[in-house]
């Protein structure tokens, strides 16, 4: 007998189902972007077929980390940083899972930088969303990697001396294969992007920007804000490497002057996930490794085997 | 006990030193002899002594001795290091031909064989250490057919007539000293068996017990000395439906474990002091969210970088304490390599029935010895696996509330909450290292909280009660001479009473392997005259514990040289602490 029946399950799903029955109401600040992606979410998941019980959603620390708690699947909050190496692992032990993580800039670019890049160098096959808001909201108000040059902060009086890490870039460098950049202002285009990166082969990445009207006004809302995709002064190919890193570029320069350029930046397609490249040479089993603890047939006495070696 | 042979090859790192000592202590096993291997080793991968060495006997042998019968010496540091453990009957293999002139002391035979010229005869320069474990042969009367299997295990990979060319070194070594020396006064002769036994290491002990137990995920990241375990199960794990990571970091690698476990993996990871201190981050997180989850500890000397590869028990305080606030956790520390392989097999089944963090605290002196062993001593009938309280598909119902939601932290009798894996349906819940209710949601009440410590706390009292937590005794049990010990000193504290008993001292040994929860050792203390604690760190930190325990001051014997106790230095170290004061209550 398994244990995951609810993985492949074809019913119907109820938007609904996603929000719990206990503290439906989010306690995050009103206009914060974080209602933003918990909407997406929400639509995002029934849409591409996902139910409550094959999702296990990982989160950081932080305002962005209280998301397990107003959408309602398999959720593990984790600590401040650590989310990525704890969610490519479960996916890792149970690909038929699907497999998110999420949490703030301070939390995924600062903190957990090196697992950031490693896990986008690796190319797990899992979706990664950065709730952008340029700033430490939980520990109320501190500077982030991301807050902009000259940004102010209790921590950062004179304002920062520093250029903000360029999230898209890094994360083009590392290795990811499918970027994006959204923003909670426009819904439309977050529910689509999100869904989209849920349905990738490979390590997604959305740094989505989310005002935090309590504690950063100078980002504003993050209007007006341009789809690349959709505006006729851009013009590349998401598939071309070279392109994609001039239009980053482009991308986290502007946004300091007040421009909100957003849509899909890269994908690609070819590049086999950590999980597929190790199925196909062998060195990851077909089968969840959880499942054969269900087997009644799983032999133990296999370990007999292990002796021969030492011999 | 049967007459022991000491036998060590040294030289710089990088001469084969290790690969050679293995194949002679392989021999020796397939001959039905024991061994108890040992390492001198700097850490630099070139440049610097290093030596092998290599007890035998027809009995088990657990300790090193400050003995040395038979030396193979490739450089001439090899034999002024080990000067003190040279004696008149001992015998140096070395290379005259090579630019240094040996000085080997007078009273010590000296053997001089052109290994590299013999070597070059037999089809190459790089097998002169196998043209010296020849000429060992012919020292020790022991058939240097009894190489072969080795040399074709080491080799076969390399293809036949490397093997070939080895053999032919072995027999050329063997029958130069045959023909050009007469050995009158070395009485040398290795008795052979028809026993099989198996030879393996601390690292691969616990590697082996991981499979065995059931270990299907692994991450880790290298450091010396716990590579090994992740070297063992690497290659073997995905034959047993499983997988090994190198992560970026040791706070990614035990996240990683942790990730492995939450989807229902048994998960595992392994480190040294350094690691540790990284992953120390997470305990409380694995903890809180009740993940099930092995996590070794192979100490070696610190702090901070400290000695990488020199023996230390001075982690004992960090895995029994580490991490801030309060963590419920288990900590078990196996005191021989058989004990690895045990150890690590129970710390599966305490991490899934009480859904802990488990510590097996093992160390470098476990880790990088080989020892031999009957395979009757890793029993794979005696393995049982008990994953707790994993609620499968038709369980689930008995676990939702009223309003059919997945009760995660329930508070039950014995503390254990189900665990229902991601990917069952009706299980959907969220853990996190927030305090939280029987839900896994955030909660502050006071109501709450106390209840969920408690409920944490209540399966560690829940195992006291349930599991033994024993202790492993030797020696007089009615003496009044108590030696307390922990992890690998066991082995050195057996040997040692027979020295003790030659001297008519009597001792009762007990060496403790589970360190949380631990036995009450209030009586076995109040029944002793004199009781000393004995352990590889300078500042006691079992002594202290067990001290607290009993509220009795103990003697202590510590060493923090980096170099783990000998039987004869502990016989003597014993007898002078016997008669010493006792410190003042
Ligand atoms: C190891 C550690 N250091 C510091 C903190 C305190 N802390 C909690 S959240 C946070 C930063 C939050 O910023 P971000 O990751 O951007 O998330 P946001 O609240 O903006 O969503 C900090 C510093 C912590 N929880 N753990
Ligand atoms: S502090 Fe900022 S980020 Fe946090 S909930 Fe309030 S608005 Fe959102
Ligand atoms: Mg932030």
């Amino acid at each position: 007998m398994s244990a995951f029946n609810a993985i492949g399950d074809e019913r119907e799903i109820d938007r609904e189902e996603y929000t719990p029955g206990v503290e439906p109401q989010p306690t995050w600040c009103p206009g914060c972007g974080d209602f933003g992606v918990l909407k997406s979410l929400k639509q995002a998941l029934p849409e591409v077929g996902r139910t409550p019980e094959e999702t296990l959603v990982c989160t950081g620390i932080g305002c962005s980390g209280k998301l397990n708690s107003y959408l309602d699947t398999y959720g593990f909050h984790t600590i401040h940083g650590r989310s990525l190496p704890v969610a490519r692992a479960a996916k890792l032990a149970n690909d038929g899972l699907e497999v998110i993580a999420a949490g703030g800039d301070g939390d995924g670019y600062g903190i957990g930088g090196n697992h950031f890049i490693h896990t986008a160098r690796e190319n797990h096959d899992m979706t990664y969303i950065v709730f952008n808001n340029e700033i430490f909201g939980l520990t109320k108000g501190q500077t982030s990697p991301t807050s902009p040059k000259g940004h102010k902060s209790k921590t950062q009086p004179g304002g920062t001396a520093k250029t903000p890490i360029r999230p898209l870039s890094m994360s083009l460098t590392s290795g990811a294969t499918y970027i994006a950049r959204t923003a909670a202002v426009n819904p439309n285009q977050a529910k689509e992007i999100i869904a989209e990166a849920i349905e990738h082969d490979g390590f997604a990445h959305v740094d989505f920007l989310t005002q935090c009207p309590t504690w950063n006004k100078d980002a504003r809302q993050y209007v007006p804000y341009i789809d690349v995709q959709e505006s006729d002064d851009y013009d590349f190919d998401v598939t071309d490497r070279g392109e994609a890193a001039q239009m980053m570029h482009e991308t986290e320069d502007v946004l300091n002057e007040g421009t909100v350029l957003t849509g899909r930046y890269y994908v690609d397609d070819e590049s086999p996930s950590y999980q597929q490249e190790k199925k196909d040479l062998g060195r990851v089993p077909q089968e969840p490794l959880a499942e054969r603890y269900f087997d009644d047939d799983a032999e133990w006495e296999r370990s007999y085997d292990l002796l021969e070696r030492h011999t | 006990m049967a007459e022991d042979l000491n036998w060590a090859i040294g030289g710089e790192a990088g001469d084969g030193i290790d690969s050679t000592g293995k194949i002679f202590a392989q021999a020796l096993s397939r001959a039905g002899r024991h061994v108890f291997t040992s390492k001198d080793f700097a850490s630099r991968i070139r440049g610097g002594y290093t030596a092998y060495k290599i007890r035998t006997s027809v009995d088990q042998v657990q300790s090193v001795v400050d003995r040395l019968d038979i030396l193979v010496a490739l450089t001439q540091r090899t034999i002024d290091e080990n000067l003190d453990e040279l004696h008149d009957g001992s015998a140096v293999i070395y290379d005259g031909e090579r630019s240094w002139d040996a000085e080997v002391p007078d009273d010590i035979t000296a053997v001089d064989v052109p290994l590299k010229s013999i070597a070059e005869d037999a089809g190459g320069a790089i097998m002169r250490n196998i043209v010296a474990l020849g000429a060992a042969c012919e020292i020790t009367n022991f058939d240097v057919e009894y190489l072969d299997e080795s040399l074709e295990k080491r080799f076969g990979g390399k293809g036949s007539k490397i093997v070939e060319n080895n053999k032919k070194a072995a027999r050329l070594g063997q029958e130069y000293v045959q023909e050009n020396y007469d050995f009158t006064d070395l009485e040398y002769d290795l008795e052979t068996t028809d026993n099989d036994y198996v030879l393996l290491n601390g690292d691969e002990a616990i590697g082996m017990g991981a499979l065995a137990a059931g270990c299907r995920f692994y991450a880790g990241y290298p450091i010396t000395p716990a590579t090994n375990v992740m070297e063992y199960l690497t290659g073997r794990i995905e034959e047993y439906g499983g997988h090994v990571v190198q992560a970026e970091d040791e706070l990614s690698a035990i996240n990683m474990a942790l990730g492995g476990a939450r989807a229902g993996a048994r998960s595992m990871t392994a480190t040294s002091g350094p690691g540790i201190d990284l992953m120390t981050e997470t305990f409380g997180l694995i903890a809180t969210s009740e993940t099930p989850l092995v996590i070794v500890d192979v100490m070696r000397s610190g702090p901070s970088t400290g000695m990488p590869t020199k023996q230390e028990q001075g982690d004992l305080n960090m895995t029994l304490y580490g991490g801030h606030g309060e963590i419920p956790r288990f900590v078990v520390a196996p005191t021989t390599i058989a004990e690895c392989f045990w150890k690590t097999v129970e710390a599966f089944n305490y991490a899934e029935q009480y859904q802990t963090p488990v510590y097996v605290v093992s160390d470098l002196a476990l880790a990088v010895t080989e020892q031999t062993f009957p395979p009757e001593a890793f029993d794979m009938d005696e393995v049982e696996i008990d994953r707790g309280k994993l609620v499968e598909q038709d369980e689930v119902d008995q676990w939702l509330d009223d309003e059919g939601r997945f009760r995660a932290h329930a508070v039950t009798d014995d503390g254990v909450s189900p665990r229902a894996i991601p990917g069952t349906i009706d299980g959907a819940h969220m853990s996190t290292g927030l305090e939280h209710d029987e839900l896994g949601r955030r909660t502050e009440e006071e109501g709450e909280r106390v209840e969920q410590v408690d409920k944490r706390n209540r399966k560690v009292e829940t195992a006291k009660e349930q599991e033994e937590w024993n202790y492993r005794e030797f020696g007089d049990s009615d003496s009044d001479n108590l030696v307390i010990s922990w992890g690998s000193n066991e082995g050195a504290l057996v040997e040692a009473l027979e020295y003790l008993e030659e001297d008519g001292i009597d001792v009762r040994v007990i060496s403790v392997p589970y360190i949380f929860p631990r036995p009450d050792l209030t009586e076995e203390v109040e029944a002793a005259d004199e009781a000393i604690v004995v352990e590889c760190n300078a500042t006691g930190q079992f002594a202290d514990v067990i001290e607290h325990d009993t509220l009795t001051r103990l003697k202590r014997i510590n060493k923090y040289t980096g170099v783990r106790f000998k039987a004869d230095e502990l016989a003597t170290e014993i007898t002078d602490k016997l008669t010493e004061e006792v410190p003042a209550q």
